[in-house]
């Protein structure tokens, strides 16, 4: 495919004067992450595909939203995915009383290009480093960071939920950040 | 209001999402007038957006990529109407976007093609322009050529022989002189006055030997029915033979103009 190997940002400026091709080359890069992160919020295939359209048309519509400066096109493009998708689970005003399971049949991480053997290693190996900063916290903080991220519950649901003091969410909250901006420092900033 | 101490114990949480109500509103106000705090909450916050990394990997279904990229290509659709509508050109309304499309690739490669074609047809014109100049030159070379014998034996005061050439009657009009140097076995003929040749013959010039042996001069391409032709005689040193212009083709060339000559 034309411009496969092009970088992000070579891809979004070509996006930015309505290429197609271009942006069909983001597309099968994040298809799988957008996604992922959309049914991970959702938890619905259905609704998790309406807003992963919406992201990638406002990647279509707004290139220009993504900041190289402020990092990784995969994490914004992730990030962006998070929010949306829980705009709409409020938006819905759904709220889910049952906690999240993975899967049990160990998913392989997504690899955000199947067509750049290189860009593909590069995604994994982002996805690696998150997922082990993440797999060393403890497990009480990992689940304060999640609930909080994924499930969008404000500090006073997730002490409900866990049913611990407020204060303990905090604690565990801020001590798991430190951890992973200590963990990820380099992947969030740095620009492919 | 909030102390810095007091914002930055809530920040984590704030990254994440997970302040809301006045609590969230506190800290916003706490933000507005500090540098120091709004920094670090941006970099929590670029600490909470690669968590979305850790999902697990689903395949997106492939009717995604449909939806969406068809999408995509009806806004384009939309948007290059909207830029064609802003620069005055009417658009059709009711054609399939897919249609309007067609028809710009379409109108562009008409346009291309003209561009071509006219280049191209420019480019033969001036070939031809150039062949013909070319031919011109080449013919006006030739007879330079041709010419240059005549003026180096009258230049040189050689002891040329001038003989009048026998004409027939259908060149009566023409005048016609063999310049023949026997010292160095050349000879020129210079023609004026010679009319066209009729459709689909030629004048062509031979030498005649005595023993029905003949030499091939070439045809003659008089310029204005002006021509001049140079012919080294050296291969008829010791013979007699005749100099003749004939038309061809026939079926028995017939000399229109001829001279004999005598060699030493």
């Amino acid at each position: 495919m034309d411009g496969q190997h092009a970088s992000d940002r070579e891809l979004l400026e070509r996006i930015g004067r309505g290429d197609e091709r271009a942006f069909a080359v983001v597309y099968s890069r994040y298809a799988d992450l957008v996604y992922s992160v959309s049914l991970r919020v959702l938890r619905d295939a259905a609704t998790a595909q309406d807003v992963a359209q919406d992201v990638f048309l406002r990647v279509w519509r707004e290139p220009w939203r993504f900041e190289p400066e402020r990092g990784k096109f995969a994490v914004w493009l992730a990030s962006v995915t998070r929010n949306r998708a829980l705009d709409m689970v409020r938006s819905q005003g759904r709220r889910r009383a049952v906690e999240y399971r993975p899967p049990e049949d160990a998913p392989e991480p997504v690899d955000g290009s199947a067509e750049d053997p290189q860009l593909a290693a590069e995604v994994a190996s982002d996805t690696r480093l998150v997922r082990a900063a993440m797999s060393s916290l403890p497990e009480e903080q990992r689940r304060v960071v999640e609930l909080a991220y994924f499930d969008g519950l404000s500090q006073r649901e997730i002490s409900e939920r866990l049913q611990v003091p407020l204060g303990t969410v905090k604690t565990r909250a801020r001590l798991a950040m430190q951890k992973l901006r200590l963990t990820l420092a380099g992947l969030v900033t740095e620009e492919r | 209001m909030l102390t810095c101490d007091e914002t930055r114990e809530a920040l984590p949480l704030l990254a994440l999402g997970a302040v809301d109500g006045e609590e969230a509103g506190e800290l916003r106000a706490h933000l507005e007038s500090c540098a120091e705090c709004r920094r670090e909450l941006r970099e929590l916050e670029a600490v909470a957006s690669a968590i979305a990394l850790t999902v697990p990997g689903t395949r997106a279904p492939e009717s995604l990529r449909a939806r969406v990229l068809t999408r995509v290509h009806a806004e384009h659709g939309e948007r290059a109407a909207g830029t064609l509508a802003a620069a005055g050109v009417s658009a059709r309304v009711g054609w399939p976007r897919w249609w309007s499309r067609r028809r710009l690739w379409w109108a562009t490669g008409a346009v291309a093609a003209v561009v071509v074609v006219g280049w191209a047809a420019f480019l033969q014109v001036e070939v031809l322009r150039l062949d013909s100049r070319n031919a011109w030159l080449e013919r006006e070379a030739a007879r330079s050529r041709e010419v240059a014998p005549v003026l180096r034996m009258l230049a040189e005061g050689r002891d040329v022989v001038s003989l009048p050439m026998e004409k027939a009657p259908s060149l009566e009009s023409a005048a016609a002189v063999v310049l023949w140097d026997p010292e160095y076995s050349r000879c020129s003929l210079v023609i004026d006055g010679l009319p066209p040749p009729p459709r689909g013959q030629h004048y062509h010039l031979w030498l005649w030997g005595p023993s029905g042996d003949r030499f091939d001069g070439g045809a003659l391409q008089p310029q204005g029915g002006t021509a001049v032709v140079s012919v080294d005689l050296e291969r008829w040193k010791r013979s007699d033979y005749r100099v003749v212009v004939a038309l061809e083709p026939a079926a028995q060339p017939t000399p229109v103009l001829w001279a004999n000559l005598v060699t030493r």
